[in-house]
């Protein structure tokens, strides 16, 4: 059995490793980058937790918690990423067939699954824990048996991550398909990481920049800390026991624990390894056993019916979307993300001023080029485009193996751009709609300049949207599994570029026209309607210029 | 005489590599015509080349006289490609998909939900229309993908390996279905391995290797002009295949 493991592991070793030898050098720059903002950030977070054991820290927490709560953390973010990663290997990689069938004790097959991650795991484990335990150890002084206990529990730690993350993997498999679960580990990812970034700005979300309030809150984080150490956890006892280590106090309760963390880790793994038989050959066979079930048809044509196929294409990609729980929670997260830079754009801060303060500074003149409608009008347009850039952007990505059926059908490049506009830009204009009808409620700014705004909003927003979509025909990528990885770097900084010259220069059209008329009230009008022209007739041609190089770069999409 | 496919000089080339050489062929009403080729041989390019996918570095080709590269919807609009590997919409059910290309293909609703159920029950696929197809087997989602081809009764159907993956009462029902289609003055233009199903359906071969086309005739013309051997040896001896008898001969003394 473990010739047949090591066989298994040096072959997929070698291929992940010439994978990343084929890797872009611009992709291992990023990789690079990416590294280094790990071990910083690591060990900033390290350095900041030592600060707060001493008293003159705005919360304090107890120096024998700090690495028990470090270990748990990262205990369950590897037992989360475990979980994918045994799901993947375990049901979902290509070679299953040839290997079930081979002579090849199960056992080995699991193992060498399981394992052939285990080099990327424990280096990413290192980069992301170590620098924050040593930083932690400095800051409070820790003696030397503190870091070398703890590199040996975090080296352990993967283990017991990728055991219990495959154990759930196989208990799971047999009640959902392997692919739908991998979706779900996908959008619970998105979610998560969204919901931990938002984490670092909680105390001020709760505080509102008021003292009083920031204190509750951060009293709070300091009770919700006590908590978690007092939690029977095996990290948060051989944390415990790595604090004592580092004062020198080589306790028997102390080596118990680390102790009992090893032999949990490495113990979890050998319980997997002996049900591999029982648990993933018969899940694994389930599965393949396994048929559609008889869905007949049971609705109407519907959209699919009708006859706008600008509709249709606009409908089949919505459907790829909300259907796909990964790109549901990209969506999801872009739109809790967009309410909270608004909320933080548009908030008072704790002198009382607000963005719309801005209006104050030219409220003395005849017309008030930052009037709050024009302010409103702006911050709707920003949000439209944060909320709906990535998905205009990988509106033709999104086809990916399947976009021959476009290609091969009798529809021209600059009709599936417009569908594909039309798909994103639908949703855009109700929110605008929306967002502006609210905002003339909340921000009380003047009900006649209300259908000019919006028209601004809706005109612009088509040019803008249109722009971004034909950058998805410039540079698509169809060869992507996970939705997350579906959007080509390439548009980033044409999308930026782009974005402010035709924003800048369909702004200057609607404020010149906005002054104009509201300077001279018995002519606003015809200056309303002839600027309005001017701002609809310069997005159509852009729209048109999008149009031609979506129909130049046709041809050569999906040829490689 | 007016081809339905008019195939000139057709060339690609992927940096050094040529991988099709000036394929000139036509293909005739009412004809089912077999591409035969080992692997790599250029069979898929050229079909790509044929169906607009990619674009051909020279030559032309053109669909009921529409030139593919300067009037591609006309042409388009004549043809039905299945691609060896049937890449659906995995989020769509089979039945979206359909109806989808239908409506891509300029299919009148009712004509569609018409044809639809048809061919839905000729495949026995009625009950599981309703499933997404990421939940469908390789065999099932060629399936869908074959009804897909026949939904706007295109006058060309090109098939890279189309019975690849299919039980045998589907792959006989596909046979019967282009040669049905056939008959009715369309044209069928696929590519296979299995010489077998060639050998039967074929009105006429064409066969490439390493990118040219090294035989166009029909499959009893072929045959005369070769000694009257069967498919097999002649597509073996033309592409190499002596080489793979002495190699067999070899491993057998060697045993």
């Amino acid at each position: 059995m473990l010739a047949d493991t090591w066989l298994l592991l040096r072959l997929y070793w070698t291929i992940d490793r010439r994978a990343d030898a084929g890797a872009r050098r611009a992709a291992r720059f990023i990789k690079i980058v990416g590294v280094i903002g790990i071990i910083a950030m690591s060990a900033i977070i390290g350095g900041f937790a030592a600060s707060l054991t001493g008293g003159s820290a705005i919360i304090h927490v107890d120096a024998e918690l700090i690495p028990g709560l470090l270990l748990t953390v990262v205990l369950f973010g590897v037992v989360f990423v475990g979980f994918g990663q045994a799901l993947q290997a375990l049901y979902l990689s290509d070679d299953l067939d040839r290997l079930i069938v081979a002579p090849v004790r199960i056992q080995a097959v699991m193992t060498a699954k399981l394992l052939s991650r285990m080099p990327t795991t424990v280096t990413v484990l290192l980069l992301a824990t170590l620098p924050a335990l040593i930083t932690f150890g400095v800051g409070v002084g820790m003696g030397s048996l503190y870091y070398v206990a703890g590199l040996v529990l975090v080296l352990v730690t993967p283990l017991f991550g990728i055991a219990l993350g495959a154990l759930v993997a196989m208990f799971l498999v047999r009640l959902l398909p392997a692919r739908r679960l991998n979706e779900w580990v996908g959008a619970a990812s998105i979610v998560i990481g969204v919901l931990l970034s938002l984490l670092f700005y909680l105390p001020t979300l709760m505080g509102g920049g008021r003292p009083a309030a920031s204190a509750a809150s951060l009293s709070a984080v300091e009770d919700l800390g006590r908590q978690m150490g007092s939690l029977p956890l095996p990290s948060i006892w051989a944390g415990g026991a790595l604090v004592a280590f580092g004062r020198g106090q080589l306790a028997a309760s102390a080596l118990g624990a680390i102790a009992a963390y090893f032999a949990i880790t490495v113990g979890m793994f050998a319980v997997v390894t002996l049900l591999a038989s029982r648990l993933y050959l018969s899940g694994w066979l389930r599965m393949q056993g396994s048929s559609a079930v008889a869905q007949g048809i049971s609705e109407g044509p519907g959209v699919f019916g009708g006859r706008s196929l600008d509709l249709a294409l606009g409908y089949k990609d919505w459907l790829l979307r909300v259907r796909d729980a990964r790109m549901l929670a990209t969506l999801f997260t872009a739109l809790v993300m967009v309410g909270f830079v608004l909320f933080m754009m548009l908030r008072p801060q704790s002198d009382g001023s607000s963005l719309f303060g801005l209006s104050e500074a030219f409220r003395g003149g005849t017309v008030n080029p930052l009037s709050t409608g024009v302010i409103v009008s702006g911050v709707i347009y920003f949000a439209g485009y944060m909320a709906f850039m990535r998905l205009a952007v990988t509106s033709l990505s999104i086809e990916r193996k399947a976009f021959y059926i476009l290609k091969a059908a009798p529809i021209s490049a600059s009709q599936v751009l417009r569908a594909k506009t039309i798909g994103v830009y639908v949703p855009y204009a109700l929110m605008a709609t929306v967002a502006m009808v609210v905002a003339l409620v909340i921000a009380r700014f003047s009900v006649v300049w209300l259908p000019y705004g919006l028209l601004v909003l809706l005109i612009m927003g088509y040019g803008l949207l249109s722009f971004l979509v034909m950058l998805g025909f410039l540079y698509p990528n169809f060869d992507w599994e996970d939705p997350r990885r579906m959007s080509n770097r390439k548009t980033s900084i044409p999308s930026l570029v782009g974005t402010i010259i035709y924003s800048g220069a369909a702004f200057a059209v609607a404020e010149t026209t906005y002054i104009l008329a509201a300077s001279m009230p018995l002519l606003a009008i015809p200056i309303v309607i002839m600027g309005l022209a001017l701002l609809a007739g310069g997005t159509w041609f852009f729209v048109q210029w999008c149009a031609n190089r979506a129909e130049r770069a046709w041809p050569r999409i999906g040829a490689a | 005489m007016s081809f339905l496919i008019e195939a000139r000089g057709l060339t690609k080339r992927y940096g050094d590599v040529v991988a099709v050489q000036d394929a000139t062929f036509n293909i005739n009403p009412g004809e089912v015509v077999g591409f035969l080729g080992p692997n790599g041989a250029g069979k898929t390019t050229t079909i790509k080349m044929l169906t607009g996918l990619l674009e051909p570095d020279d030559g032309h080709a053109s669909i009921v006289g529409f030139d593919i590269q300067r009037e591609p919807l006309k042409a388009k609009a004549q043809l039905a490609y299945v691609p060896d590997t049937p890449s659906l919409y995995g989020k769509l059910k089979a039945i979206e998909y359909l109806r989808f290309m239908a409506q891509l293909y300029h299919v009148p609703s009712d004509e569609a939900e018409e044809r639809i159920q048809r061919l839905l029950d000729l495949f026995e696929l009625t009950d599981k229309a309703g499933g997404y197809l990421d939940g469908f087997s390789h065999g099932m989602q060629q399936k869908v993908s074959i009804i897909g081809a026949f939904l706007h009764d295109p006058k060309i159907i090109l098939l890279d390996e189309p019975t690849v993956g299919l039980d045998p009462r589907s792959a006989r029902l596909v046979k019967d279905l282009l040669s049905q289609h056939s008959d009715s003055g369309n044209a069928v233009f696929f590519s296979s391995h299995i010489l077998e199903i060639v050998e039967h359906m074929c009105d006429r071969v064409i066969i490439i290797d390493k990118g040219a086309i090294l035989a166009d005739a029909a499959v009893e013309e072929l045959r005369q002009m070769r000694g009257d051997r069967s498919l097999e040896d002649i597509f073996l001896e033309l592409t190499g295949g002596k080489d793979v008898d002495d190699m067999v001969r070899e491993l057998g003394n060697a045993g």
